[in-house]
């Protein structure tokens, strides 16, 4: 079910109405289980037993390995965990991929090799869910956390709807000791998360899908060469697109939550603002760079290791997570731009530490430039169906699109993504060292309710075509 | 060790101390007459409240439809398939007093008849009359068309989640005009702005745009707008027409080899369906301007239409050959039929239909139509 659909509306304002009720705190919990469960089944029914798996072999694993004192015996629970989780993850996502790419490695040995027709649907969200069951045995393995007590908590932790297609990737921690004891929201969360709900929607309908995805689509859906401006232009259009695509849902799934009475973690602080790419990651996609810094630097070694170790550390965890966002090689030279531009800058500031220079206004502004510029060149591969693709887009992007580059933007569009990306990146700095509460928490009621009128009218006549939200896939 | 359990841990998210009720109180009011003024504007332009589709997605109302056929206690006993000549030319009203029984339109626009035809001779057990229209070209696309495969998905696998937003949709769209696909904020701009643009770019005001209000069971008419020649809307949709009629005729070669295909594809589709009792009726469908000088300059009937006509063994009616349905009638955008016109086309039809019928297999239609449905 989309946040963005009308069907998601009427299913808010029953799960709302049901917790709002004089139920007992079990009765809310278990009809907020029933309410994860429809949302997931309502985009396909089948695959809601991939969650009970996944929920019950994390559950009786994690209980396992927490009275478990044997290290052996320990190890191979959690590696039971993990091959459950990663083996329906693996034949999922990557079934295809890994057949695709099994054929074409036996080709080149010289072994023609016809394979059997897969046809895998991906379910929804499924790259999230797990991340965060296997969080938890994780946790308990490494004797972070000890195990919930109550079953429907932990049911509800893996399956707890607002964020479970698409984040945040709560920590158990974080999330089931809410479940533990009542929770309902007070009037200023309920109307708090309601307008989070509201901005959520509107970065995802209006901006996302309104003004910046045509642009995007129209230069990266374009076979063959486009101009230098085209090809900046549609990628600065898919820069903002993804951006208010998934800031979009991570916001209103905060709202959600928080409407039920429940905190969720930030996701995103400001991305584009960022001053260096280790900046970059403390504002993207937080739950996905902190999990994986917890549950797979670390364990590699982190920096604990030797410089050339935490080189390879960090290109390692930035394949990895390039390659969860996709089952794809595109998405792998994505998280492997990352991990290199981590690793310069890394090697730079071992080199140039304390430089004076470093600390200038003028130095900062041009660092961030710099961020910007090359975060927006992975954004290229991450976007592009294919190499030829981003290669085309590359070249244009230095400058060498041939002269018949083709130049498919219309004006109305370059005008709607350059107002909207230089709009973004000024509130991106504005908010670089604050957050969205502080700055509201200055504002009078008044202008806070027309800035909502604004926003829930222009979601209202946008209307939508209810697309999908893009992290939707991952 | 930290609890999955103790709330310790737990980091609380900061709320600003605001006055959220007069915040919402505020929102709310603007939002009520900010939405009301909207769809006063929309109702002036013509964008009214009971039209349930888009021009840009033909889709889900297809498939309810479809499904009725699918029913074990349907009673259809006529199915109109074909592009969206056959869905801007039946009033399903006039047709069922003329035929004694309401026809399913299952017509679709930008969608050769091919695919879906197939559906209900190979996966249903109907036997009743399948008038399919045919639009030079496009009947030949053998293919899902340009809607046609969302529409197939939708019947096949939309989720449930997509079909009870399908069904609240249809509710707000029965009231409100603003729902319109045409009224939603993007296309307005899309197609009110006039910008200079670059060397071969698209001009966005030739995209996709209004043509017809869709109300209940698929009922199609055009929208008034586009019936008066020369205005904003006709041209819009002139426009668009234009992007696919820069194209040069095609060589004779051509239009031989998709007669030659489409008799392979439908003969034994035809056959089939007489085989339990159904037929099926081609209705070359009327066009004028430059779609009709296409048909012309490729010589659509004699290349195309005539070896099809001989090669398929069904009742063939070419609308070209009878005045009423042709030339006499409104096309107000070179391809679709005018309200009025709609209206006298499905009055004309059903004579012609139950004649030629008759003529060619030595029976009414009225056997056909009046037979027990097949259901199993």
């Amino acid at each position: 079910m989309l946040f963005n659909s009308l069907t998601f509306v009427v299913f808010f304002a029953i799960v709302l109405a049901l917790h709002y009720s004089p139920f007992p705190w079990r009765a809310k919990k278990i009809n907020l289980l029933i309410a994860s469960y429809l949302f997931y089944a309502a985009w396909n029914p089948p695959f809601i037993v991939l969650l009970w798996i996944s929920t019950l072999v994390d559950w009786f694993v994690a209980k396992k390995m927490f009275v478990e004192q044997r290290s052996a015996r320990r190890r191979l629970l959690l590696t039971l965990s993990i091959l459950v989780n990663l083996g329906i993850l693996g034949f999922f996502k990557y079934g295809n991929f890994l057949l695709e790419n099994w054929i074409q490695l036996m080709s080149l040995v010289g072994i023609e090799w016809q394979a059997p027709g897969w046809d895998i649907v991906l379910p929804v969200g499924i790259s999230f869910y797990t991340f965060q069951t296997m969080a938890y045995s994780l946790d308990v393995y490494l004797r972070r956390a000890e195990p919930s007590k109550s079953f429907l908590d932990f049911g509800l932790f893996v399956t707890f709807f607002p964020q479970l297609v698409a984040g945040p990737i709560v920590r158990p921690t974080h999330l089931i000791p809410q479940f533990a004891v009542p929770h309902v929201a007070s009037l200023r969360q309920l109307g708090w998360g309601l307008g989070l709900v509201i901005l959520g929607v509107f970065q995802k309908v209006v901006v996302a899908d309104g003004l910046l995805a045509p642009a995007a689509e129209e230069v990266f859906g374009a076979t063959a060469h486009v101009s230098f401006w085209d090809a900046w232009l549609g990628t600065l259009a898919f820069s903002g697109q993804i951006f208010c695509d998934f800031a979009g849902y991570s916001t209103t799934a905060i709202g959600v939550a928080l409407t039920l009475g429940f905190s969720l973690p930030n996701n995103f602080r400001f991305p584009y603002a960022a001053i260096g790419f280790s900046d970059f990651w403390r504002r993207w996609h937080i739950s996905l760079s902190t999990w994986l810094r917890d549950y797979l630097y670390v364990p590699l070694g982190g920096n604990r290791k030797g410089p050339g170790r935490t080189y390879v550390n960090l290109m390692v965890t930035m394949l990895l997570g390039g390659l969860w966002h996709g089952a794809s090689w595109t998405f792998v030279v994505w998280g492997g731009l990352h991990g290199l531009y981590l690793a310069v800058e890394r090697l730079l500031k071992a080199r140039f530490a304390g430089a004076v220079i470093a600390e200038t206004w003028l130095f900062r502004v041009w660092l961030a430039l710099v961020t910007y510029f090359f975060v927006n060149l992975t954004w290229v591969f991450f976007r592009a169906e294919d190499f030829g693709m981003a290669w085309r887009m590359m070249t244009a992007m230095f400058g060498f699109a041939p002269e018949d580059a083709g130049t498919p933007l219309p004006t109305l569009w370059i005008i709607q993504v350059a107002v909207t990306i230089v709009a973004m990146v000024a509130i991106h700095w504005r908010m670089r060292d604050t957050d969205i509460e502080t700055v509201v928490q200055k504002a009078p009621a008044w202008l806070l309710g027309v800035t909502l009128a604004a926003m829930l009218f222009l979601i209202i006549i946008t209307q939508g075509s209810g697309n999908a939200f893009i992290y939707f896939q991952f | 060790m930290p609890s999955s359990t103790s709330s310790s841990d737990v980091p609380y998210r900061k709320i600003p101390e605001r006055d959220w009720g007069l915040a919402w109180l505020i929102c709310t009011a603007l939002v009520v007459l900010a939405v009301a003024g909207w769809e006063v504007k929309a109702r002036s332009m013509q964008h009214l409240p009971g039209d349930y589709d888009g021009f840009t997605n033909f889709t889900t109302q297809w498939a309810e439809e479809r499904r009725k056929l699918d029913e074990p206690d349907h009673d259809i006993r006529v199915l109109l398939l074909g592009s969206s000549r056959m869905l801007w030319a039946a009033d399903l009203h006039i047709l069922e007093q003329a035929l004694g029984t309401r026809p399913l339109q299952l017509a679709i626009a930008g969608t050769g008849p091919a695919l879906m035809l197939q559906g209900v001779v190979e996966h249903t057990e109907f036997n009743g009359l399948v008038l399919v229209g045919v639009t030079p070209f496009l009947f030949n696309r053998l293919d899902e068309g340009f809607f046609g495969g969302d529409a197939l998905r939708w019947y096949e696998g939309a989720s449930p989640s997509e079909r009870a937003g399908h069904r609240i949709h249809t509710f707000l769209s029965a009231h409100f005009g603003f729902l319109d696909d045409g009224f939603k904020l993007f296309e307005l701009i899309d197609h009110y702005t006039d910008l200079p643009e670059r060397d071969g770019v698209w001009d966005l005001s030739a995209g996709e745009w209004k043509l017809g209000r869709h109300l209940a069971d698929r009922q199609t008419d055009m929208w008034a707008p586009v019936e008066v020649e020369g205005s904003f809307d006709n041209e819009q949709i002139l426009a668009f027409w234009m992007l696919g009629l820069v194209r040069e005729p095609e060589p004779p070669e051509r239009m031989e080899e998709m007669a030659q295909t489409a008799v392979e594809f439908f003969a034994p589709l035809v056959e089939r369906l007489r085989a339990r009792g159904g037929d099926i009726v081609f209705i070359r469908m009327p066009g004028n301007g430059k779609y009709l000088d296409h048909d012309l300059a490729t010589s659509y009937r004699e290349l195309t239409w005539d070896p099809m006509e001989v090669g398929i063994d069904a009742v063939w009616i070419n609308t070209m050959d009878y005045d009423g349905l042709s030339s006499e009638l409104e096309i107000p955008e070179w391809s679709h039929l005018s309200r009025q016109s709609q209206d006298d086309f499905s009055h004309r039809i059903v004579p012609v239909l139950e004649q030629r019928y008759l003529e060619i297999r030595g029976r009414s239609i009225h056997e056909i139509i009046d037979a027990p449905v097949r259901t199993d």
